[in-house]
């Protein structure tokens, strides 16, 4: 018997009860609809952290921190159990504290000096009120003041101006979504105008302490001079300026000289620039020798990956369960058909088709159940994620034409492929059952 | 050639036992027509299966061109089935949802034909019954007569060597019956096809060369000369 005559029939013989058959390939469709649609709109979110991500890191960077225990694990541990024994030496003891711990220059200079790293950063967030442009008497919040390395602040790209070195002063690079407080369409337009950082003082009353009373005293205007505006991110409030810049309003703020010398305690993180991303893991290592904790480029990355991974399997799952359930379905629609047609399978075993042609041909059906619908819910998921796409993209999504909510890509076949292997599992019961039916008894059967 | 050695059915019916073959040894001709005789449940349509390789037997041998066909595999056996026999059902057995041409092709489906070759031999063999103006029509715009011919046709679309028919007229009318009668006569004459049909109809019974009579499972008459028995029996 011919493969394509075997098709054939089987086609032909899914169509007889057009209703029944009709109604199965729907059961299938509503999980294949839901694992099309996970797999066209996920990607999409994950490409767009990816670059969010991105934009903030490099392969080139370890994140460092003084940290060695990470916070939690001492307090997870303990979750649900009984209360240990104290214990005078344990470090551990009290309800609740961790050694942050604090870089010193030392230690700086020890990372500095290890194979394959070509310098080390400390990262500043000096802490301001508002900014003001130049012209302009509207304040505006600026809800992050970055100093970053260059390297990092490379990996975002800008859409007007340009970058600055580690030692340029006086120059400010402003999120893109400043353009829409400041009434600026043109990005070229705010370059090389002033921006003003006003910062304040906290000078706390330590005599008062016990009352908590604070009391503020000085402000500080710091003038700035626009360089670039980046392309638009997440982090919509941020400016970004020069290390010496951010030391000198952290200074300012402070009300100290104290910032990023052994005398700061709160040092507590490092930007390490690689020669070659390849040596990560190894320069990784040699600091966590030191206590320190390391995070490279790809353990972050494959946080991210496992987060989405998770949101996947969960979603899919969801398809899964709804495709496991219709398998019932299908099962049920073909042992019908297989009763039904009894008596046919007996004629077609009397003038000739062997068991494996009546097996296959009700495994077809049962395939065939599967792909249709797993084809239709390809198609509808596709279709819903374009229209998630189009909707969203003019509404709550306006900012980011970078997230796309639907992508064809391989993984949405997945839907037709799963409802197919699943149709076919379904199918091979009621397959074998009409395959080993006694041709005597099948052609007497009423 | 078919011989049949010392061949044992029993069926299960209940508590009780049927004896559908007792023993039966009997041997078949090429080119012959027998008709198998005998009242309900004795066995006869048991002896048509077995030749037909759709059953199989407790004890003993069905022999057909030197092929013990209890020794066939599945695909043996289908092969024997779609080629060396083509059987004519009472109920036609005709699949609903298929055209005249279409149920004629089924067996050379099975075969694996080409598609072109399938239609002729379809188209010839639907003409052979009186068919070649019906080709399109489903079983149920055709009267019983035309159903058994179409039935008929798919019979003989491999070219079989023995029809095994199962009361061929048992759900016609006279009329029609004396057609599908003629034809199987006509088939044994000018095809040289061996003929095997179980019947309660006399008319086939005069027809037929030899008459075998079945009863409890045993073969209890074996005669060449068939008028004789009938009028035996029927007077």
């Amino acid at each position: 018997m011919k493969v394509l005559d075997i098709i054939k029939i089987s086609l032909a013989n899914l169509f007889r009860q057009k209703v029944r058959t009709l109604l199965t390939v729907f059961s299938i469709v509503i999980g294949a609809t839901l694992i099309s649609l996970v797999y066209s709109v996920i990607p999409g979110f994950e490409n767009f952290f990816d670059l969010q991500f991105n934009t903030l890191s490099s392969p080139y960077l370890i994140e460092v921190s003084p940290i060695e225990e990470r916070p939690g694990k001492v307090v997870l541990s303990g979750l649900g159990n009984a209360p240990v024994e104290y214990n005078e030496e344990d470090k551990n003891n009290g309800s609740f504290e961790f050694d942050f711990g604090s870089f010193t220059d030392e230690d700086i200079q020890k990372i500095k000096y290890f194979d394959g790293v070509n310098d080390a950063y400390e990262p500043l967030m000096p802490s301001i009120d508002y900014v003001v442009l130049e012209g302009d008497t509207k304040k505006y919040k600026a809800g992050f003041v970055f100093y970053y390395p260059t390297f990092i602040l490379k990996n975002m790209d800008l859409v007007a101006g340009n970058y600055f070195n580690k030692e340029d002063t006086g120059r400010i690079i402003i999120s893109n979504q400043f353009l829409d407080s400041f009434g600026i369409e043109d990005a070229d337009d705010v370059i090389g105008k002033k921006l003003v950082l006003h910062a304040t003082q906290m000078n706390i009353n330590h005599t008062n302490f016990e009352s908590q009373e604070t009391e503020t005293s000085e402000y500080k205007d710091f003038e700035f001079e626009v360089s670039g505006v980046t392309e638009r991110t997440l982090i919509s409030s941020a400016v970004y300026i020069s290390s010496k810049d951010a030391i000198e309003i952290v200074n300012f703020v402070n009300g100290n000289e104290k910032a990023l010398t052994d005398e700061d305690d709160s040092r507590q993180e490092l930007h390490v620039e690689l020669t070659d991303p390849a040596l990560a893991e190894d320069v990784k290592n040699k600091i966590e020798e030191l206590g320190f904790t390391a995070t490279t480029y790809e353990d972050s990355k494959s946080i991210l990956n496992e987060m989405f991974n998770i949101i996947t399997i969960i979603f899919s799952s969801f398809g899964v369960l709804a495709m496991a359930v219709s398998s019932l379905g299908i099962l049920n629609t073909l042992i019908m058909a297989v009763m039904e047609r009894t008596r046919e399978i007996g004629v077609m075993k009397s003038i000739g088709a062997t068991r494996i042609n009546i097996a296959v041909m009700f495994t077809l059906e049962a395939m065939f159940i599967g792909l249709i619908g797993g084809l239709i819910g390809l198609g509808l998921g596709y279709g819903v994620s374009e229209i998630l796409n189009i909707v969203s993209h003019n509404t709550f999504l306006k900012s980011f034409e970078t997230l796309d909510l639907s992508n064809f890509t391989s993984l949405i076949l997945l839907g037709p492929a799963l409802s197919t292997f699943v149709a076919t599992i379904a199918g091979i019961y009621p397959a074998v059952k009409a395959s080993k039916l006694d041709p005597v008894k099948a052609l007497r059967y009423e | 050639m078919i011989k049949i050695k010392n061949a044992y059915k029993i069926y299960k019916l209940g508590d009780t036992e049927v004896k559908a073959l007792d023993g039966v040894s009997i041997e078949i001709k090429d080119k012959e027509f027998i008709a198998i005789i005998g009242p309900s449940g004795s066995g006869k349509s048991t002896f048509l299966h077995m030749i037909g390789g759709i059953d199989s037997l407790d004890k003993g041998k069905v022999i057909v061109d030197d092929k013990d066909l209890s020794k066939l595999r599945d695909k043996e056996l289908a092969i024997y089935r779609n080629k060396m026999v083509g059987f004519i059902f009472q109920q036609f057995n005709l699949q609903t949802t298929y055209t005249a041409i279409d149920n004629v092709k089924l067996p050379l489906i099975f075969s694996g034909v080409s598609r072109k070759e399938r239609d002729r031999l379809a188209i010839d063999a639907l003409k052979k019954v009186g068919l070649g103006d019906r080709m399109k029509h489903k079983p149920n715009e055709l009267s019983g007569g035309q159903q058994q011919r179409v039935c008929i046709a798919r019979a003989i679309v491999n070219n079989p060597q023995i029809i095994l028919a199962d009361e061929p007229t048992g759900n016609l009318d006279s009329k029609s019956g004396e057609i599908i009668i003629q034809m199987l006569k006509e088939l044994n004459k000018k095809l040289g096809v061996t003929i095997v049909v179980v019947t309660h109809d006399d008319r086939i019974a005069h027809k037929a060369g030899r008459i075998i009579r079945i009863l409890d499972g045993k073969v209890i008459e074996d005669v060449k000369n068939g008028k004789e028995l009938i009028e035996k029996h029927t007077d």
